[in-house]
């Protein structure tokens, strides 16, 4: 008897006997006896329980059964590749409901593209010939009812999917999550309670919304057939025994979905960060020491923040408003930026490329400037000029120019060029002030290209601008000059082209080792981006290019409550190509007229060669490949919203879309030093509404309102009616901050629940009619902690990176970019409390030194203090299975731990149930020499040295993937070599036939392992 | 019968029967893609044979045609847009100097029908696109030979990923019914054979984020066991089923009947007396397309009654002939335009509908695609600002024509038609453009795209 009869057999025979094991465990249980004994009858188990929620959810958009079916199997196909992650849940159901809303929402856009065109009318679906209209109301209520329980919380779609998706009982339900009965029943009233709200706004009621899907699905208990649950199980045993799922009993249309659902997820993952940063700032490093009585003494700086009636402290405020206001003129603001105000001078030289010097040379200092300070990072500034003049007779110049640093530049590079030369560069250090350099002009080589049309025909009088410029391969990843728009009237840059008659062009002043990439700004064609790469071409070759033809993208912005047209909205258009490239954005951006209307030329991405990802490994084309925001004129009461969209068909030239901006409330504010009332200029202001119980939210809003305050101290922005938050920065690093968790600001549901440390914090309720509301915030300033750096042998160090949870350069919470670069052993850590005790760590990785610093309050007003590093100590371990044999190829990663706190959660349901995450960096990112790479796989004996930890340093390594799952904690002293014994891997692959045996050990030591 | 005797002998031409407007006009609405005026004339002068050679012998492409063709090859590669490369074969089939090529490279594209809805990569249906435009008028052993290692083609039915241990049939099921042999001479063990012997091929992908998929034929994939294919006992490997095949009589016939349906008339199923002498050519010539091809469109059979406007249009050839017959200036059109007009009328270029390609014939016509030939007749004559199409200029084209004034609409009907319309009919078209105005000519020239024989091939 074969294996698969075998199985087979046992699998009746299971089911004959009731499966008693099975109905008792958790889907986490049955989940895990799946992925680990292959056991089809723990499978068949979860199909029972929620195939036919699953398949309702499928039916409900999918109007073809077929369709449906797939879109069924794909969502337990992508269950068992994605068990590893989910196998702790206690119940899987609303997770299953999310991923096959998802599934089959793509499988929907899949289906009615290909519909209309080639569907015929007799292959419409039986129901539609019976009742059209009823059908479409059904299905418009039963996507509202999902898309919306989709929106929900994990914590809150769970209990809804169970009871009423799933028919369970409330005992039933509640024994699957694990819940007592009680805690379901408030949950799932509180989970009722929202949804109606949100179905409400969309004009429906929940019952209304249930039935639907009750109906649409004859019952919420319909059975699966059982053809499709044998055919799923077979799927799902052959992706488990790791055979793929193409070759199973599924459709092509299922495997497609399956891929598409599991890239989406893959990308979500990624995303979560990402889209965390933007939402919140980013990771922040924890200042465990922070006490809620201190919080709460910051708190009480900001005035609307006490827990006074809403409207009396609007007064308050309002009233010390128009008392400063009164008395302003005495008051001088604080400065947005003092570093403006510093000069450094870059002089040097430029000679040819026979090392002569060139007189008359046209030389420029461009800086690629980072984001403001405390400001979240962003995609980066363009590039800008920082000062040029010429050269003398003896080819020397000497510029004056603002004061640059790495916290705020990424990079200052001196260009020069000169008639009939090749523009040359050189980057100088941007922390200097005094930068010398030397500059070489290569010969030049001239860049000819040709346009032409789709048609072939020759593009002529074409204008394209010089975006981008990079240098030799070394720096391919590195852009010399990248810019949307470059800095106009740089004498030393090389002209835009114009194409003639012919549709040819020359670029001069440029030598052959570049990578040249022109934009095209004519309204004849799309925006699109062209690569010239020379240095892959003899001198007389020339690069032809066909462009595409423009797409205008027109339309009217209105007001939601009035119907009165915008005048001077911000409209823009971002493209999505399905080739993206690394780090680039194409974006169009306008204005509306008079009449609220706009025309818009969307870009096409690029149509150059530079790295690319796949379009393999990509997900399918996203449903919507252009995004439209449009942003309401400052001071308007209305809100920022967005669309996506698709472009009807290839040969539409012209699209339209009207969008309506609903109406907010208008927030004006002043920021002062809470000390001396004088006004802080730029100070960084972001409202964030909480999504989980705020019934204003909706989905198309744009996030995350943005204002900087001016000269004095003012600002103004137009919020989200409802709960939410106004997050302020300073303009520099020098503000005291404050501690709160993303739980607080946003309620649950939006990501892992990092620590934000934002210089103050205003909390909001506000009524959709409520007139201007009007706050006064006020920044602590603190102090700046400085030092010196020493080594063993008492010399300074020369470089070294430091580490604290107050020195956030960048948004609301600690990154892992958010070391500081500590140069011949001078350091500075501006913005310390002198009320709280600070925690610093440094490590010079190259000399392998450390030390974890506190320093009380009394020692940081007395400055300067002298760090003395130690020798960094180093950690040994070996892994194992649970069941005591080794795991090979095991990548651990090690991360130095700022403030306590959970480790950062691998799946995103789990990740705003946890408490605060901890802050910290992996030391990849601080000493990829020693921390980054294959050199972190566990060797032949399963065991990984991790070398250069900080003494007396919390550390963690951590693993949670395909490979298993473990976590350690440990503390090394000066110099020691601490080790760790063995640690355990949960959920291990089984050891390959080929590793040779290994006795279990004697004793195994927890997998927590701390050391003091 | 034989190919030197009956209907496959050369036609001659004579007083009864003469070299005429219509014949050069079927000649190239059957090998290429519509005629221009100037091309009408000439090889209305030029005669029979010397026509067909130039369509079999065209001249090469010039150094500027060349460098264009790839630009814009290079665009559709650097886009990955499946609409640029629908454009990029339109832009070929129009001013390609070898239409013939582009009109075989059209009829393999339905034969080895391959869609990119599953292949899902534009440089694979690229890469397919030109292997078969390589080999369109070529030996058809090595054009099966690679198509069986084509990765588009491997995508498509499931080739990459079969292994000796799990032989995929899909491919071989295909190859066997649609590719070589058609329906009913083979069995369900040959097809189990040339799985196996088709096996080996791999799908990889190394090398990061740049890296495309990679195709190997990885050999401890293969299975190098003993197979029962066709009657044939050995160690068979791809070439060797391919050779087995050919070497079936069915082989040619299955091919011959579909190009006789492609150039000849699909109105009813050739007789089988009139495939034998051209599948016997196309066996004693090692299966060299070129040859049988040039067979069919030298004969007396192919400028017969039988033949002559027994196709109807496929939307390529109907919308693509119209461009090139008119003369469309290329900074008056949008190819991407005429891409979805293909579309739209049931024929979307690289996405067959299914592994049988386009059924054609009748089931080009019906309610919705006639009335999409018409809005692809009214967009390219009077325009289409929100399509990129400018009004066509008429005027322009009878000045270039060289038609006298009065003339101009029975010059065009000459050219779009040949004349072969009702009576009745061509003085409505002609009374519409009498007055010789841009806008009566476009109405005329209309009427005269909307006649039922200006659908037919």
């Amino acid at each position: 008897m074969g294996s698969g009869q075998l199985s087979s057999v046992m699998r009746h025979i299971r089911k004959l006997a009731g499966m008693p094991g099975s109905r008792n465990q958790t889907d986490g249980q049955l989940l895990e006896r799946f992925t680990v004994a292959q056991d089809e009858a723990a499978f068949e188990t979860l199909l029972q329980r929620h195939g036919p929620m699953v398949l309702g959810v499928c039916r409900r958009l999918l109007a073809n059964p077929h369709d449906a079916e797939d879109a069924f199997q794909a969502t337990f196909l992508v269950l068992v590749c994605k068990a590893g992650s989910i196998a702790k849940r206690e119940s899987a159901g609303s997770w299953l409901h999310g991923v096959a809303h998802r599934i089959a929402l793509r499988a929907k856009v899949r289906t009615e593209r290909q519909r209309t065109r080639t569907m015929p009318l007799a292959d419409l679906p039986d129901e539609a010939s019976a009742d059209i209209p009823a059908v479409a109301d059904r299905r418009e209520l039963c996507a509202a009812l999902d898309e919306e329980l989709n929106r929900l919380p994990e914590k809150l779609r769970a209990p809804l999917v169970l009871f009423y998706l799933e028919g369970k009982s409330r005992h039933e339900a509640a024994q699957q999550l694990s819940w007592p009965e009680g805690t379901f029943q408030r949950w799932l009233a509180r989970a009722r309670e929202l949804l109606h709200s949100r179905l409400v706004r969309r004009g429906l009621t929940l019952s209304a919304a249930l039935s639907a899907a009750e109906l649409s699905t004859s019952g919420a208990t319909a059975a699966v057939p059982t053809v499709l649950t044998a055919a799923t199980i077979k799927a799902a045993v052959l992706i488990a025994a790791g055979k793929g799922a193409a070759a199973g009993p599924v459709s092509a249309q299922a495997v497609a979905l399956t891929k598409a659902a599991l890239h989406a997820l893959f990308l979500t993952k990624l995303k979560i960060a990402t889209a965390f940063m933007l939402l919140v700032g980013f990771a922040g490093l924890g200042a465990g020491m922070v006490t809620q009585q201190v919080l709460a003494q910051r708190q009480s700086e900001v005035s609307t923040k006490a827990e006074m009636p809403r409207a009396r402290s609007m007064n308050v405020a309002g009233n010390r408003l128009a008392q400063a206001e009164k008395t302003a003129p005495a008051i001088a603001p604080v400065p947005p930026d003092p570093g403006d105000k510093k000069t450094m001078s870059v002089d040097g030289r430029v000679l040819d490329m026979n090392g002569r010097p060139v007189a008359n040379a046209d030389v420029a200092v461009l800086g690629r400037p980072k984001d403001p300070l405390r400001t979240p990072r962003g995609d980066g500034q363009p590039g800008v000029a920082l000062g040029q003049g010429k050269t003398d007779g003896e080819g020397h110049f000497r510029l004056t120019v603002r004061q640059t640093s790495k916290e705020r530049f990424w990079a200052v590079t001196v260009f020069a060029r000169k008639s009939g030369q090749a523009l040359g560069w050189t980057e100088i250090d941007t922390d200097l002030e005094h930068a010398a350099s030397e500059v070489r002009l290569p010969r030049e080589r001239i860049l000819r290209g040709r346009l032409i049309d789709l048609q072939g025909h020759a593009a002529a009088n074409v204008k394209a601008d010089i975006v981008r410029i990079v240098g030799p391969a070394p720096q391919r990843y590195r852009p010399l000059l990248k810019s949307d728009r470059p800095p106009g009237g740089l004498a030393c840059l090389p002209e835009p082209v114009t194409t003639d008659a012919q549709g040819r062009f020359a670029l001069r002043g440029l030598d052959g080792t570049l990578t040249v990439t022109i934009e095209v700004q004519d309204d004849r064609f799309a925006r699109q981006e062209l690569e010239i790469k020379p240095w892959d071409q003899d001198d007389r070759t020339e690069t032809t290019f066909a462009l595409a033809p423009a797409r205008v993208l027109e339309g009217t912005v209105i007001c939601a409550d009035s119907g009165k047209p915008v005048p001077n909205a911000r409209v823009r258009v971002q493209a999505h190509p399905e080739v993206q490239e690394y780090g680039r954005i194409y974006l169009a951006e306008t204005r509306t007229d008079e009449q609220g209307r706009f025309q818009l030329f969307p870009h096409v991405g690029n149509t150059g060669g530079a790295a690319r990802v796949p379009a393999s490994i990509l997900p399918p084309p996203p449903a919507a490949t252009f995004t439209l925001t449009v942003y309401p004129p400052a001071g308007e009461p209305y809100l920022a919203v967005w669309k996506g969209f698709n472009w009807p068909k290839a040969d539409v030239v012209k699209h339209r879309i009207d969008l309506s901006l609903p109406r907010g409330v208008v927030v004006r504010g002043t920021v002062t030093e809470a000390a001396s009332s004088k006004p802080v200029a730029g100070a960084y202001v972001e409202f964030e509404p909480q999504y989980d119980n705020n019934p204003f939210y909706r989905n198309e809003i744009v996030r995350g309102q943005k204002s900087t305050s001016g000269p004095d101290g003012k600002f103004q922005l137009t919020v989200l009616p409802g709960p939410g938050h106004l997050l302020i920065n300073g303009p520099s690093l020098d503000y005291v901050h404050i501690e709160t968790t993303v739980k607080e600001l946003y309620g649950g549901g939006v990501g892992p629940n990092r620590r934000n440390y934002p210089d103050a914090l205003v909390t909001l309720i506000l009524k959709p009619d409520a007139d201007t509301h009007e706050v006064a915030v006020g920044l602590r300033r603190g102090v700046t902690l400085s030092g010196c750096l020493v080594g063993p042998d008492g010399k300074a160090v020369e470089r070294a990176v430091m580490l604290c949870h107050s020195y956030i350069p960048h948004g609301f919470d600690f990154t892992q970019n958010s070391g500081k670069e500590v140069r011949d052993g001078q350091f500075e850590l501006p913005g310390c409390d002198p009320l709280k005790k600070v925690e610093v760590y440094f490590l010079d990785p190259k000399n392998q030194l450390g030390a974890k610093v506190e320093i009380s309050p009394g020692q940081i007003s007395r400055a300067p203090i002298t760090v003395q590093l130690q020798r960094c100590g180093s950690a040994k371990a070996r892994f194992v299975r649970e069941d005591g044999k080794p795991v090979a190829d095991l990548w651990p990663v090690t991360e130095l731990v700022l403030s306590p706190g959970e480790p950062m959660p691998q799946t995103f349901s789990a990740m705003h149930d946890k408490g605060p995450i901890a802050d910290g960096v992996f030391l990849a990112n601080v000493d990829p020499e020693r921390h980054n790479g294959p050199k972190l796989r566990t060797d032949s004996d399963w065991r990984v040295t991790l070398l250069n930890l900080i003494p007396g340093a919390r550390h963690w390594i951590d693993g949670d993937g395909f490979r298993g799952k473990f976590h350690a904690e440990f503390t090394v002293n000066a110099g020691e070599m601490l080790d760790l014994g063995e640690i355990k891997v949960l959920g291990a692959p089984p050891p390959k036939d080929s590793m040779p045996p290994r006795p279990p050990p004697a004793t195994l030591k927890p997998s927590k392992q701390g050391k003091p | 019968m034989t190919i030197t005797q009956g209907p496959w002998t050369p036609f001659a031409p004579s007083a009864a029967d003469p070299w005429d407007l219509h014949k050069v006009a079927h000649l190239h609405r059957r090998a290429g893609f519509g005629v221009t005026w100037a091309n009408l004339q000439h090889d209305f002068r030029a005669g029979a044979t010397a026509s067909v050679d130039r369509l079999l012998n065209p001249p090469a492409p010039t150094a500027e045609e060349t460098q264009i063709l790839d630009c814009l090859r290079q665009g559709v590669l650097d886009s990955r847009d499946a609409e640029r490369l629908k454009a990029w074969w339109l832009y070929r089939m129009l001013y390609d100097p070898d239409p013939l090529r582009e009109k075989m490279t059209l009829f393999w594209h339905s034969h080895f029908a391959t869609s990119n809805r599953k292949v899902q990569s534009i440089p694979l249906m690229l890469r397919q696109n030109d292997l078969l435009r390589r080999h369109a008028l070529g030996d058809f052993s090595a054009l099966l030979r690679d198509i069986l290692a084509d990765p588009a083609m491997l995508v498509w039915l499931d080739g990459a990923g079969s292994t000796k241990t799990r032989p995929n049939e899909n491919l071989a099921r295909e190859f066997l019914e649609l590719f070589a042999l058609g329906f009913d001479h083979y069995t369900e063990d040959d097809v189990r054979a040339a799985a196996r012997a088709f096996a080996g091929w791999i799908r990889t992908r190394e090398g990061g984020f740049q890296a495309e998929d990679q195709f190997h034929y990885d050999p401890t994939k293969v299975d190098e066991g003993v197979k029962t294919f066709l009657k044939q006992t050995g160690p068979w490997k791809p070439a060797d089923i391919v050779r087995i095949t050919l070497e079936q009589p069915a082989c040619a016939l299955h091919l011959c009947r579909k190009l006789y349906r492609f150039f000849v008339g699909e109105s009813e199923e050739p007789a089988a007396d009139l495939i034998e002498p051209l599948a016997e050519e196309l066996r004693s010539h090692r299966y060299d397309m070129g040859h049988v091809v040039g067979i069919i469109l030298r004969s007396q059979h192919f400028y017969s009654r039988a033949a002559y406007r027994q196709r109807v249009k496929s939307p390529v050839e109907f919308s693509v002939g119209l461009i090139h017959t008119l003369e469309v200036p290329r900074r008056d059109m949008s190819l991407l335009a005429l891409a979805v007009a293909c579309e739209r009328q049931g024929q979307e270029l690289f996405y067959p509908p299914n592994v049988k390609g386009w059924d054609g014939g009748r089931t080009w016509i019906n309610s919705t695609t006639v009335l999409e030939r018409g809005n692809w007749v009214a967009d390219v004559l009077w325009g289409n600002a929100d399509l990129g199409l400018k009004p066509f200029n008429p005027l322009s084209l009878s000045e270039r024509c060289g038609l006298p004034q009065g003339k101009t609409v029975g010059g065009l009907l000459d050219l779009l038609l040949q004349d072969d319309v009702a009576a009745e009919v061509r003085e409505i078209i002609v009374r519409t453009g009498a007055d010789g105005k841009a806008d009566s000519l476009r109405k005329a020239l209309q009427l005269v795209l909307h006649c039922p024989e200006y659908q037919l091939a």
